[in-house]
């Protein structure tokens, strides 16, 4: 029997994967979606594996897994507990949630539909190396990156540091309740 | 081998779940949360489309995507963080700063 | 040729400048500027008197003269050559009447020192008189038709001043308005005749007009005279339009007997004569206007008996006067109707013309104008002694007014007629001129009878006055007294005149041979002529001595009760008719009121009603617009821009609505939208497929 392993593995994770971000959104509780959204970022991060992108898979894990959602619970923690709970609401009639439950089932069917398509997708299936040194026909991705895409870099690190010192600003208060300086 | 049809699927599922959080949730953290799920989803595309084309342009732009994407939950927290300081609830609902 | 012809302007710019003066300065100068004026005229005379005798001896008598055009400025432009111009001619008749009349003003102008003197207003009367003097040496001096209707109209201006001179007497100021409108009726028909001359010949002047008479139709050269004589109806009082010469004695004295009886009415004579030149066409080959002729004698003989039947029982002392007058001036033109009537005979058969009418009428006036100046001017006296018009109130006054009555006896006799007095010469030649045209048309027989029976009333009514002034027993209560040297002077001067006025036509030939119009005979009038002619004038005479007995026995020795006349059956009836002027002053009196005035009326609601209606309803029209207008632009286009302006916020508040400041808000739309156009698209695409490919 030849099984597909990498399909197998695929599905799986992908169910952890959706079954995670459902439990997120739906999720009454604060830190509870935040900790059922380290799991689906970090079964993404598995699925880039299983992409040969053993890069990313880092980074993703660097970021997802680890920052972010430390981030957001720490957020979280350190103010009051009120901001736990989002307030209750008479579950009556949810007329809203339903309506965007329709739109959105709409476009992933449309999606679904065009992405079922016998259309050919691309299916070459390489790893592409982080570094080939150059000249050389397959550029690995640092070449790219700083090659091809050097302004992209500058300009991530120019937002990087004005998100950093965006933070800093909005998180001083001189005076309680007051944002900034 | 993964069909990448099916892969399309998955992120494409992981999309409308996270605009599903974007719009129906109250709670502006959540709502945060629902905004990297979408991120990941088209950040998940980008890989497999360079996995399958051998480009390595995908991981490029994955890379810088998940640097935007961080940089902007930090930023988005701060802020929402501040606003709960200042006026006592992040409920979206109720905060209509920039009503007319 | 006249030597020094220049002179002749000073004859008429003297006056003018007297007038100038008068009017400007008058009220600073002595007497009003009275002295300023009658050294002007002495002036005039003395250059008319230079003026006469060089006519005289070039050859005046017998017509030998011929006639001197002084050409003076341009009136009116036109083509060179033929413009109108203000020129003086110099013939016999106008170098005669510029004597006579400037002669007649310097004593009338000496006289009105003496009577004018406590007047208010001496400037004002020595202005208009001198302005009025202009008037008539111009008309008489004219040498084309529309210089003589210029000065005539002057002379109209001032006789309405002067009528009017106290403009504070309703009576006079009515009075003056009736002259001009009266004399109007005359100046427009004479107007017209200029207009026609001019259009036929395309020359006003005398002398071109005579060589072209020929040129007119019959018609015209019947309507043209016609007109003429028209104008001359009505400066000269002729019947239909005598109304005005009795009311116009509401101005001074001295102002009827100038304008009233010495001049200005003679202009008519005047005019006439200077018509011969239609009446008896020098160019042979043409007919001339039998009809127009007879128009003119037939109007003369009527009129002379209507106005003397009037006179009769006049009570105003001036009004017996003025009607004499229009009396005495138809017979001037009967005279020359009868004269015209001869020559025209003579000229259509051929004969060498024989003025006798014509001459015989400009002898009368020019024996009439002294001597009813005299009368004139002898009754001003009276009136100025016993101030009033009224002869009822007068009598006895030869007692205390000496000179006075004896100059009037010298005027009565001249008026009535009897020889020696000029009167008698002049009124005879004018009878048996019409008695002769009687062989040619029995008409005139008919209106000899008239002159001779107007002969008696004239006499009759002359010595009426006379009598009832100056006879029996003072029946006033003023202290009556004789005049000042002034005034009894002039007076002397032209009862000498009026004696022997009538004689100075001997040495020179008789008048005839003054008045040119063709060779006269050179025949001293009453010698060597026919027995038929001294029976006719036998006949005025005897006719005017009964008038004057008749006068007599009624006034003066009371034989004749004249209560008689009225007694008889239908007496009083006459004597009601002749004081109401036969109704005539009410009948114009009635039409004016009736026609005129409701022609007037009729306009005048038309203007109103009509004019000032539409012109009302205009100015209604426009504020109509206006305030419709108004409305229009605020309700409708400020309604409109109104709403544009609040639809405008309206929308910009309900779009402003879609901002809610909740950002699920936002994002859902963008949902919304992406997922329509997402379906649209694939939608699009799938039907492609499954319908199209497949």
């Amino acid at each position: 029997m030849d099984v597909d392993w990498e399909f197998i593995a695929f599905l799986v994770l992908s169910v952890f994967e959706v079954a995670g971000s459902i439990l997120v959104v739906i999720n009454k509780r604060l830190v509870r979606a935040a900790f059922w959204l380290a799991l689906t970022l970090v079964t993404i991060g598995a699925i880039y594996l299983l992409f040969l992108s053993e890069f990313i898979f880092i980074i993703q894990i660097l970021v997802y897994a680890g920052a972010v959602p430390v981030l957001v619970v720490f957020g979280i923690m350190l103010t009051r507990r009120r901001i736990m709970d989002e307030p209750g609401r008479g579950g009556v009639v949810m007329l809203r949630e339903f309506t965007i439950v329709l739109a959105v089932a709409a476009l992933f069917g449309v999606m679904a539909v065009s992405f079922l398509a016998p259309v050919s997708w691309p299916q070459s299936a390489t790893a592409i190396p982080v570094y080939n040194p150059p000249p050389t026909s397959s550029p690995g991705i640092a070449n790219s990156l700083f090659d091809s895409f050097a302004i992209a870099v500058i300009l991530i690190a120019v937002l990087l540091g004005s998100a950093m010192i965006g933070g800093v600003y909005l998180a001083k208060m001189d005076e309680p309740g007051k944002v900034g300086p | 081998m993964i069909p990448l049809a099916y892969e399309l699927l998955v992120s494409a599922a992981l999309f409308c779940i996270g605009l599903y959080g974007v719009l129906a949730r109250r709670n502006a953290i959540i709502v945060l949360l629902s905004i990297e799920i979408m991120l990941n989803a088209s950040i998940l595309n980008f890989v497999a489309f360079s996995w399958g084309s051998g480009n390595p342009s995908g991981q490029v732009f994955a890379l810088l995507g998940i640097a935007v994407a961080a940089a902007e939950a930090a930023v988005g927290l701060a802020v929402f963080l501040s606003i709960y300081q200042t006026h006592g609830s992040i409920d979206l609902d109720q905060i209509r700063f920039l009503k007319w | 040729m006249i030597a020094n012809a220049w002179v002749v302007w000073l004859i008429l710019l003297l006056p003018l400048g007297a007038f100038l003066v008068a009017a400007v300065a008058g009220r600073r100068l002595r007497e009003g500027g009275g002295y300023v004026v009658v050294g002007a005229m002495a002036g005039s005379l003395v250059l008319s008197l230079y003026v006469f005798v060089q006519v005289l001896m070039q050859g005046g008598l017998g017509g030998n003269f011929a006639p001197q055009t002084i050409t003076g400025y341009v009136w009116l432009p036109s083509i060179p050559g033929n413009e109108i111009r203000i020129s003086i001619l110099i013939d016999n008749l106008s170098s005669l009447m510029l004597v006579l009349v400037s002669f007649l003003c310097l004593l009338i102008f000496v006289y009105s020192l003496a009577y004018m003197h406590q007047e208010e207003g001496k400037p004002r009367y020595y202005a208009e008189v001198s302005l009025f003097a202009t008037g008539m040496l111009g008309t008489v001096s004219a040498d084309n038709f529309l210089q003589l209707l210029i000065f005539w109209e002057i002379m109209g201006l001032c006789s309405y001043l002067l009528i009017g001179f106290w403009y504070h007497k309703p009576e006079a100021a009515a009075a003056a308005k009736k002259a001009f409108l009266v004399t109007r009726v005359g100046d427009v028909l004479f107007l017209i005749a200029v207009l026609i001359i001019w259009s036929e010949f395309g020359t006003l002047r005398f002398n071109e007009i005579a060589t072209r008479v020929g040129l007119l139709s019959p018609q015209l050269l019947t309507l043209i005279p016609l007109l003429l004589f028209g104008g001359a109806v009505g400066k000269s009082a002729q019947f239909p339009l005598h109304a005005w010469l009795p009311d116009a004695m509401e101005g001074p004295t001295t102002v009827s007997a100038l304008i009233h009886a010495a001049t200005m009415v003679k202009a008519g004579v005047f005019l006439t004569a200077r018509s011969f030149i239609f009446l008896v066409p020098a160019v042979p080959g043409v007919a001339p206007p039998f009809t127009a002729i007879l128009v003119i004698a037939v109007i003369g003989g009527f009129t002379t008996l209507f106005a003397a039947s009037m006179a009769v029982v006049n009570n105003d002392i001036k009004r017996v006067l003025a009607f004499s007058t229009i009396s005495q001036l138809a017979y001037m033109f009967l005279g020359l109707g009868a004269g015209a009537f001869l020559m025209a005979n003579e000229a259509v058969h051929g004969e060498p013309l024989n003025p006798a009418g014509y001459s015989a009428a400009l002898y009368h006036l020019f024996n009439h104008a002294f001597f009813k100046a005299l009368l004139f001017l002898g009754a001003g006296s009276v009136i100025h002694a016993v101030s009033t018009n009224d002869m009822r109130e007068m009598g006895g006054l030869s007692k205390s007014m000496p000179v006075t009555s004896k100059v009037m006896l010298f005027g009565a006799l001249a008026l009535a007629g009897i020889v020696p007095f000029s009167g008698f010469f002049s009124k005879g030649e004018i009878l048996s001129s019409t008695f002769e045209a009687g062989a040619g048309n029995p008409l005139f027989y008919l209106l000899y009878a008239f002159g001779l029976v107007t002969a008696f009333l004239t006499a009759f009514y002359a010595f009426r006055l006379w009598y009832l002034t100056f006879h029996g027993e003072y029946r006033g209560h003023e202290h009556a007294h004789e005049s000042p040297r002034l005034m009894t002077f002039p007076l002397m001067i032209l009862a000498g005149f009026a004696l022997v006025s009538g004689l100075l036509a001997y040495p020179m030939g008789g008048f005839g041979n003054l008045v040119f119009f063709a060779r006269a005979d050179a025949r001293p009038p009453l010698i060597g002529e026919p027995a038929q002619v001294y029976l006719l004038e036998g006949l005025s005479l005897g006719v005017a001595l009964l008038g004057v007995w008749l006068a007599r026995s009624i006034y003066s020795t009371r034989r004749i009760p004249a209560e008689r006349f009225t007694a008889i059956p239908g007496g009083a009836f006459v004597q009601r008719m002749l004081a109401k002027r036969y109704w005539i002053d009410d009948a114009y009196d009635a039409f004016g009121r009736t026609v005129v005035v409701g022609v007037a009326r009729a306009l005048d609601w038309f203007d109103r009603r009509v004019i000032d209606g539409i012109v009302n309803g205009v100015g209604r029209g426009g504020m109509r617009i206006a305030v419709e207008s108004d409305a229009f632009d605020r309700r409708v286009i400020d309604g409109a821009v109104n709403a544009v302006s609040l639809e405008t916020i309206r929308t910009s508040w309900r779009l402003r609505q879609r901002q809610t400041g909740q950002v699920q808000n936002y994002a859902w739309v963008v949902v919304v939208g992406i997922v329509a156009v997402v379906i649209l698209l694939f939608g699009m695409s799938f039907l492609q497929r499954f319908l199209g490919g497949r």
